[in-house]
């Protein structure tokens, strides 16, 4: 008896271990997945090895001839202030990295808790997660995160805590809708019957079958935050010199486009290529962990 | 007897798989007269419906139509070019199809997808074909249709409908209206609206009629002639007195055998056929029913029996045929009929 | 058309968005004027000048008694207030006449970003599986990956500066030389709209894919009509249904992105203000704008529920 009893806690889940290894293979055929991913692991190293040396002091001014283009000395050339724009571009490489990446991991942790909890129990605190998410839907949430980034002051953590706190609903959106429709599937049914405990259903089971969507939507979110801190930095307002970004070295450029087009083509480019890697790589693992959304 | 308007000569359909080459429809050869009805009967993916859609040229991808020829008043449609045949279409050669409800297009009013057929080939003026749309609907006894033009498809019951694709498939005079299981998604008691319309309209407006199904009894209220159709091929074909009457292939009297019946002895089981359709892409050899036939011989497990005239009128693709499986192997006493079950062949024995 | 449950349905849909509009700009109040009162002021001002600049703009009253008269003052005279920076300046005539101008060149991105999303997302669906499907896919996610201003750049170096011969300056980067001609709305509105045409495209293939494969796609085809108006009329039109729902987070996009184009390119409309106004710490104007914003969303997401009602006959808001 007792034994029957615990086999029934244990619930019979969908297979797993084949969907990630399926999925696994799918990706690895998937060649602009793969592209991407060189790219960003390349890009990652790019960036850890500005912690340690760049080729000149990235804030250091004259280096090279003012508006100077490329050349053996300056592979990316220089900008108004003679400084070395490959310095800058790597150190801005951290600040995008570190933007993205952070941004996805606090909207991780606040919106998966969130959006389980409501999708789970639904009640009051479904009441007040769909409120929350219907009023954000009809605002432009990333001018509210400009006012944010503003009241707060701007540097970098600001800027990662405004994001998550206009984004955060979108994954717990997702996660809500996911716990929603999993909680009526029988092996959830079963586990509840047999009275395990919720913490266990939620981070033992639901979490798990949901890990998919949740995985393609914070890879996809990246884009959104570095393009986000692209964007304020471009205003004037994100990150504050010296720190160069991407965005306000573009901004720098544009002043000087005429006579000086490297300085905004440079930073550009590298922010588009690195936007476009990650949507690549969204995208691919998209179609791997569900093939029925392609064509 | 009048010369043929649809010949069909040797038609072969495929779709390329992932699972390989399917076959679905396989060599099909057929006539249809001017105002003849005529049903083509066979289980799902016995290739009846494709066989109707490579008449029109509207098999969907992937399939191909590999060779053959479908003769229209003597000219061949898979010769014709891509314009040719959308004349062709909707004018002299109607269809109408197994779904009502996604058959009509959920965003336009009902009356105008009728108008658009008419207008699609220069039948009528605007003001005409609206007219005329309202006297089809008429004809096809849907009440108040002055109002039902204007209906959008799902305000429309069921029945009403599959009675607008009617009216739309009748709205050129097409000489052939090819119906792909017009019923099967309708209640019973419309059902029998259905085919009766058809039949009215088959013999008031001599319009020819391709009934699809996988029903004999719809066959037997409306068709003169039947075609039986099993894994893309032709099994047997002839009238359709004669073939309920005495049908010769093992597969047509077992359909038979599987009507529901009003005069059937109550709880006495219905009969179906034991097995299941063959995967078309993995053909068995010889005649292709012999895994679910009762009265397999020998050969049947590694020839394939030709269409050959049986009876006036009447042909079959059976080694055995039904008259020698009556006389010699008991058929009409046999309850159990399980493949081999009357000639006692099992796979096991076929040297 | 539009039966009587519509009419009433949307006449519930403008008190709603009143309704939001009024929480978006209280609860953008409520941060701002969290702050102390110098931190909004920028004069740097001291003494009894400051005291009498606090009392000028109420900033001296308690917070509720400010929120309450900025409340009062927009549900009965529609009056933002003033000004932080330019005492005098009142808001609201300035951020309705710039929306007029911004509604030029989002309504212009708006047009061209839907138009050609649908083709280019059509022309990839009629032709699955060959090769300018892949081209048109691929380039679709260069076309979202792409920022906007960097979009701008490359155009403003292409037109104003290699090609500026042959453009005879037409496109030429002017900086706050905005004269309102047609002419300079391209080059904004193209930059603005290109990102999300790529989202509209990849939408319009995917549902035409869906719909292409309906049964009354076949009916239309069996009954002869032509390819293109079975595309157009038969196939179009139902894939549109769930492209409209994109509407609503287009409008905000293009909102969105307008705040670096218009800065771009000069142009003095609201996004322009916007971030001038953070820049300048004038939150009086951010808060208008911001008002303005919300109250544009709530309307471009009503006009995407009545599209439902024109297109798919099917809806009904009773």
């Amino acid at each position: 008896m007792a034994t029957a009893a615990a086999a029934i806690t244990q619930p019979i889940e969908p297979e797993q271990a084949s969907l990630w290894s399926d999925a696994w293979r799918r990706l690895r055929r998937n060649r602009l997945a793969l592209v991407a991913s060189i790219y960003l692991v390349f890009l990652v190293a790019v960036a850890l090895v500005a912690l340690v040396w760049t080729p000149y002091r990235m804030s250091a001014i004259g280096v090279a001839a003012t508006y100077s283009g490329p050349s053996p000395a300056h592979l990316l050339g220089a900008d108004e202030l003679g400084r070395d724009l490959l310095s800058r571009l790597m150190v801005g490489a951290q600040v995008s990295l570190v933007v993205g990446v952070g941004t996805q991991i606090l909207v991780l942790l606040v919106g998966v808790p969130i959006g389980l909890l409501a999708g789970y129990y639904k009640g009051w605190i479904d009441s007040v997660v769909t409120f929350i998410i219907s009023v954000f839907y009809g605002i432009p949430d990333v001018l509210l995160a400009m006012i944010l980034v503003f009241i707060l002051g701007p540097s970098l953590t600001n800027i990662i805590i405004a994001i998550v706190a206009t984004r955060w609903m979108d994954m717990a959106r997702l996660v809500r809708g996911q716990a929603l429709s999993l909680r009526e599937r029988e092996f959830i049914e079963a586990g509840r019957a047999a009275g395990a405990r919720p913490f266990r259903m939620l981070f033992g089971h639901i979490l798990p079958n949901a890990l998919g969507p949740i995985i393609v939507q914070a890879t996809l979110g990246i884009p959104s935050a570095i393009l986000f801190e692209a964007f304020l930095s471009f205003l004037g307002v994100g990150v504050q010199p010296p720190t160069p970004s991407w965005g306000s070295m573009a901004n720098e450029g544009v002043q000087t486009i005429q006579y000086a087009p490297h300085m905004v083509l440079i930073p550009s480019i590298a922010l588009s290529i690195t936007l476009m890697a990650f949507n690549f790589l969204g995208d691919g693992l998209r179609d791997a962990l569900d093939p029925r959304s392609r064509r | 007897m009048s010369s043929p308007i649809l010949q069909v000569r040797d038609l072969r359909t495929q779709f390329k798989t992932d699972g390989g080459m399917v076959r679905a429809v396989d060599g099909v050869s057929f006539d249809l007269h001017p105002g003849e009805s005529l049903g083509i009967v066979g289980e799902s993916g016995s290739g009846k419906s494709i066989t109707a859609l490579s008449i029109l040229r509207l098999v969907p991808d992937p399939g191909r139509i590999v060779s053959g020829e479908v003769l229209f008043r003597n000219e061949d449609l898979l010769k014709l070019d891509d314009e040719a045949m959308r004349e062709i279409r909707g004018k002299d050669i109607a269809m109408i199809f197994q779904d009502p409800q996604s058959s009509l297009n959920p965003v336009l009013k009902t009356g105008f997808q009728i108008d658009e057929a008419m207008l699609a080939h220069k039948q009528a003026s605007k003001h005409q074909a609206h007219q005329r749309t309202i006297e089809l609907l008429r004809k096809v006894r849907i009440p108040a249709p002055e109002r039902r033009v204007k209906d959008f498809p799902h305000q429309l019951s069921g029945g009403m409908r599959q009675r607008a694709m009617i009216a739309m498939g009748l709205a050129n005079a097409p000489s052939i209206l090819i119906a792909d299981e017009p019923t099967t998604a309708l209640d019973v008691t419309v059902q029998a609206q259905i085919l009766e319309l058809l039949g009215d309209l088959n013999r008031e407006l001599g319009t020819a009629i391709i009934m699809i199904t996988h029903n004999m009894g719809v066959v037997a209220g409306l068709c003169s002639r039947v075609i039986v159709m099993y894994a893309g091929q032709i099994v047997e074909q002839g009238p359709v007195d004669e073939i309920f009457e005495a049908p010769q292939h093992p597969y047509t009297w077992s359909l038979l055998r599987s009507i529901p019946r009003v005069d059937a002895v109550r709880h006495e089981r219905l009969r179906s056929i034991e097995g299941i359709a063959p995967d078309l892409s993995r053909l068995p050899k010889g005649c292709r029913f012999h895994p679910r036939c009762p009265f397999r011989v020998e050969k049947c497990f590694h020839d394939e029996p030709p269409l050959v005239e049986v009876k006036p009128g009447q042909l079959s693709a059976c080694w055995v045929t039904m008259d020698r499986a009556r006389k010699e192997m008991g058929a009409d006493d046999l309850v159990d009929i399980r493949p081999g079950a009357g000639s006692g062949v099992h796979p096991g024995e076929v040297r | 058309m539009f039966t009587r449950g519509t009419l009433i349905y949307i006449a519930q849909r403008i008190v709603m968005i009143a309704f939001t509009v009024l929480a978006v700009s209280s609860i953008v109040f409520l941060l701002i004027h969290r702050l102390p009162g110098d931190a909004l002021l920028s004069e740097r001002v001291r003494g009894n000048a400051y005291t009498e600049l606090l009392h000028h703009y109420g900033l001296d009253l308690p917070l509720y008694q400010q929120y309450w008269n900025f409340i009062v003052g927009v549900v009965t005279r529609g009056d933002l207030g003033e000004s932080l920076v330019n005492r005098g300046l009142k808001i609201t005539p300035l951020v309705v006449r710039e929306t007029l101008i911004s509604a030029q060149v989002g309504g212009v991105a708006l047009i061209f970003t839907i138009g050609l999303g649908l083709i280019l997302g059509v022309f990839a669906a009629i032709r699955q599986n060959t090769w300018i499907d892949y081209l048109l896919t691929t380039t679709s996610v260069i076309g979202y990956s792409m920022p906007n201003f960097v979009i701008a750049a490359v155009l403003i170096l292409v037109f104003g500066v290699w090609l500026d011969n042959v453009t005879q300056g037409t496109f030429f980067y002017q900086l706050g030389g905005w004269k309102g001609g047609a002419g300079q709305l391209w080059l904004p509105a193209f930059a603005l709209g290109f990102p999300y045409a790529s989202i509209v495209a990849r939408l319009t293939r995917a549902s035409m894919l869906e719909v292409i494969r309906q049964d009354y796609v076949r009916t239309a085809r069996a009954k002869g009509l032509r390819e293109s108006i079975i595309l157009i009329r038969h196939a179009l039109r139902n894939a549109l249904i769930p492209v409209i729902t994109i509407l609503g987070p287009l409008v905000i996009g293009i909102i969105t992105g307008s705040v670096v184009i218009e800065n771009f390119f000069g142009i003095p409309g609201l996004g322009k203000e916007f971030a001038q106004s953070i820049l300048n710490r004038d939150y009086a104007i951010v808060i208008g704008v911001f008002t303005m914003y919300a109250a544009l969303v709530g309307l471009a997401n009503l006009l995407v529920d009545l599209a439902y009602v024109v297109i798919d006959p099917r809806i009904r808001y009773a």
